[in-house]
């Protein structure tokens, strides 16, 4: 039947106990310890463990109540921001993790794949990891020596196929691990972040097999940060904030209520408001990112220009003030540095009298590849440097939901910026 | 078509016909992870299959220097050289020992697959209690050359009978009883980091509790110290049936009497093998019970 639903999610919570786990002893010693020094209170800990009554503030519910229903053939995308309980989902719907409350029907084989490469054992050759990895996603022996040609050519290692797997580079064993996944043969496939992986044949690779799979009249899960794989292959979406359903439907309404959801974030609101302090000459006042409908935002499109508005204060005019601003990615190295001195030579800052001022920059667009940022200001003093320093002050992030580079893999980890470049062709 | 409902499991019911139909679905993996076990292990190491049998044997030669030459034990019998007499309990007691100790860190090593993969994860556990039955096999072998040597070489200190019928009930009930405690432990030391420690203490421990280096028969003469030690009047008794409850105790008194045999070794002590397997099955039901209730836990504190 077309229309029955395949996966039924009903009142779904996950609960983590999270003050707890500092409690909970790591080391029997310990534990014993402190069973003698307080056990009314040891006592009380264990049955909290075993409990599932939540009076206690250290349970976190990753997940809140989640209905949802996927009917057969549907490619469904799962987007949500870090620690929105994306993965905890997918972990519980793979059975990894039991549910706190709620119940799932599942009708059908489930192949999830929430980690390439697991289930690997580097002394063993490829072939035998071939045996490992599939029995631990449920095959039996019969049909992995039946598919094992199948896997073997589409992993493209077939030369190193009886070596160890740790004399594998990584990509490689990737290969091995999506190959071994991908002929699982499932009705239901489950993937996380797969796409984050891999060097670009790979990843173009996994795109072709989900595809594949999904015109098969498969069902598939798909979780990932690369928005613009999510719109190409899935054909509805839910959105997931803080453990909560917050919103079911197409793709694209789905993005841009995702893109929404960003801004009204606590620490992502895209405006901070600084309270001054008197005994500083020089200080920021206001620092504020806006899109390119002037909107004030946290997180922008690749094609975008970022317009920043810096406001400060100058208490005490001194010759040599000037402000420097710099990008910096997640990994803190710093992306490229800007300073007033790009408006007029010399410093502006220092002819101005004491009062409170405003810059406006902009960042160009198609320059930052998606990805979270933060902005480091400085307010210096050509000879008492730096008079004021706010590092990471503001965070922003980037996304394409528009192009189609993502897909190109034109976005990889390895690289820094991914500017446009002007391409002419010139012959026949 | 497969039907799956998933939902939190009650406490009461810990096993349904699913989890039986899972197991059978991955009986493949646990072959594959014991091959892997065994292949590991052996693939390594220059001297191979005799790693297996080195440990029991080294162990054996200081032991029969020991308890020859410096400090005498009063046996059974003066025709069962010490050698054997040690080497046929040492054999199995090494298995139980390598297998509780690799078993309890089971867990915690393959981790990685236990956050990110579903499977019935009892299979862990129980994967190096069949894989180092290799090397118990192998350890079997050289026992069983050496009680050749010395049927020629020392008449009279081996008279094998029909008690050696018994040797494959022993050997099952000392796989169960590694499983059994193997179930406590492993499930306990996800949790618990330091009981690797506590492990490796324990079979050290467990070692001089059991017939291994003295003869059961002297058992009731410590029993009497014991209870001049503590003082307390007519308790040697209590201890005695308290220790035939110990598993090890009877299966290494039974090892002897169907490998050993002769006069010394004449009648198997079923008492003691009867009460060892009351315990041990007592152990392994609830160290199943308390593994499947605590594995729920295992992928979040993991
Ligand atoms: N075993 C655990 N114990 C306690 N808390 C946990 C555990 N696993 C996950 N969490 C918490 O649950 C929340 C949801 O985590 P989850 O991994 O599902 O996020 P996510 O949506 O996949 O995020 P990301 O986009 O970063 O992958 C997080 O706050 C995380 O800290
Ligand atoms: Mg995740």
């Amino acid at each position: 039947m077309e229309n029955e639903s395949i996966i039924k999610v009903t009142g779904l919570s996950k609960r983590y106990r999270i003050g707890l786990k500092e409690e909970l002893h790591d080391s029997l010693a310990s534990s014993i310890t402190s069973f003698l020094k307080s056990p009314f209170k040891s006592f009380k800990n264990l049955r909290r463990l075993a409990n599932t009554s939540d009076e206690s503030e250290d349970v976190f519910y990753a997940l809140k109540d989640i209905n949802f229903e996927v009917k057969k053939g549907e490619v469904l995308g799962i987007v949500g921001m870090n620690g929105a309980g994306k993965s905890t989902l997918l972990k519980v719907l793979s059975r990894i993790t039991e549910p706190t409350f709620g119940e799932i029907e599942i009708k059908g084989r489930v192949a999830s794949l929430l980690e390439v490469g697991t289930g690997f054992h580097p002394d063993l050759t490829g072939r035998e990891n071939i045996f490992l990895n599939g029995t631990l996603l449920g095959m039996s022996k019969k049909e992995i020596i039946s598919k094992m040609e199948e896997i073997i050519e589409f992993s493209g290692v077939r030369k190193f196929i009886d070596t160890p797997v740790k004399r594998y580079s990584s990509g490689m064993r990737v290969r091995l691990a999506f190959s071994v996944a991908a002929h699982l043969d499932p009705e239901i496939l489950i993937i996380d972040e797969v796409l984050a992986v891999g060097d670009y044949e790979f990843q173009n690779k996994c795109m072709g097999k989900m595809q594949d799979a999904a015109s098969n009249g498969k069902t598939v899960l798909f979780v990932s940060h690369n928005l613009a794989a999510v719109k190409q292959l899935c054909t509805r979406a839910i959105l997931l904030k803080n453990g909560e359903k917050i919103a079911e439907g197409s793709v694209d309404d789905i993005i841009d209520k995702y893109k929404s959801v960003n801004k009204l974030g606590i620490e992502t609101v895209g405006k901070k408001i600084f309270s001054p302090s008197d005994d500083v000459d020089f200080e920021l006042l206001e620092l504020g990112l806006y899109n390119s409908e002037g909107k004030n935002s946290y997180n922008f499109e690749y094609i975008e220009e970022i317009k920043i508005e810096v406001i400060f204060k100058i208490l005490k005019s001194k010759p040599n003030y000037y402000i420097y601003l710099s990008v910096v990615d997640q990994s803190e190295s710093t992306i490229f540095v800007t300073s007033d001195e790009d408006l007029i030579d010399g410093y502006l800052c220092g002819t101005l009298k004491p009062s409170n001022h405003k810059y406006n920059l902009w960042i160009p667009s198609k320059i930052l590849k998606p990805g979270r940022y933060a902005i480091t200001i400085n307010c210096c003093n050509m000879f008492y440097p730096n008079v004021k320093q706010y590092p990471s002050v503001i965070h922003f992030e980037i996304i394409d939901s528009k192009t189609s580079r993502g897909i190109k893999s034109l976005y990889r980890p390895d690289q820094i910026v991914a500017p446009e470049i002007k391409w002419e062709f010139q012959g026949k | 078509m497969d039907h799956l409902k998933i939902k939190k499991r009650q406490t009461w019911q810990l096993f349904s016909k699913r989890d039986f139909v899972d197991l059978m679905k991955y009986k493949d993996l646990l072959i594959t992870l014991v091959k892997r076990d065994v292949n590991v292990v052996y693939k390594q190491s220059v001297i191979g299959f005799g790693w297996a049998v080195l440990k029991p044997l080294v162990q054996m030669v200081i032991f029969t220097f020991l308890f020859t030459y410096i400090a005498t034990v009063e046996m059974d019998s003066s025709t069962v050289p010490f050698a054997i007499f040690n080497f046929v309990a040492l054999v199995p007691f090494t298995y139980f020992s390598s297998a509780l100790t690799a078993s309890t860190s089971s867990l915690i090593s393959n981790e990685s697959f236990i956050t990110k993969v579903y499977f019935p994860r009892v299979i862990i556990p129980i994967v190096p209690i069949i894989a180092k039955l290799v090397d118990f096999g192998i350890a079997m072998l050289v026992l069983g050359a050496m009680l050749f040597y010395y049927y020629y070489t020392v008449p009279g200190s081996i008279e094998i009978n029909y008690n050696i019928l018994y040797l494959p009930f022993l050997i099952i009930l000392l796989v169960a009883f590694s499983l059994g405690i193997s179930l406590w432990f492993s499930a306990l030391a996800i949790q618990y980091r330091d009981l690797n420690q506590i492990v490796n203490f324990l079979a050290q421990f467990l070692m001089y509790a059991a017939p291994i280096v003295w003869p059961f028969s002297r058992f009731g003469y410590i029993a009497d110290n014991i209870e001049k030690w503590c003082g307390m009047k007519g308790i040697s008794g209590t201890i005695e049936t308290i220790y035939s409850f110990f598993p090890l105790a009877g299966i290494i008194e039974g090892f002897r009497v169907s490998l050993i045999g002769g006069s010394a070794y004449s009648k198997m002590p079923t008492e003691l093998i009867i009460n060892g397997s009351i315990s041990t099955l007592i152990i392994l039901i609830f160290g199943l019970y308390f593994f499947r209730s605590k594995e729920s836990i295992f992928a979040d504190v993991a």
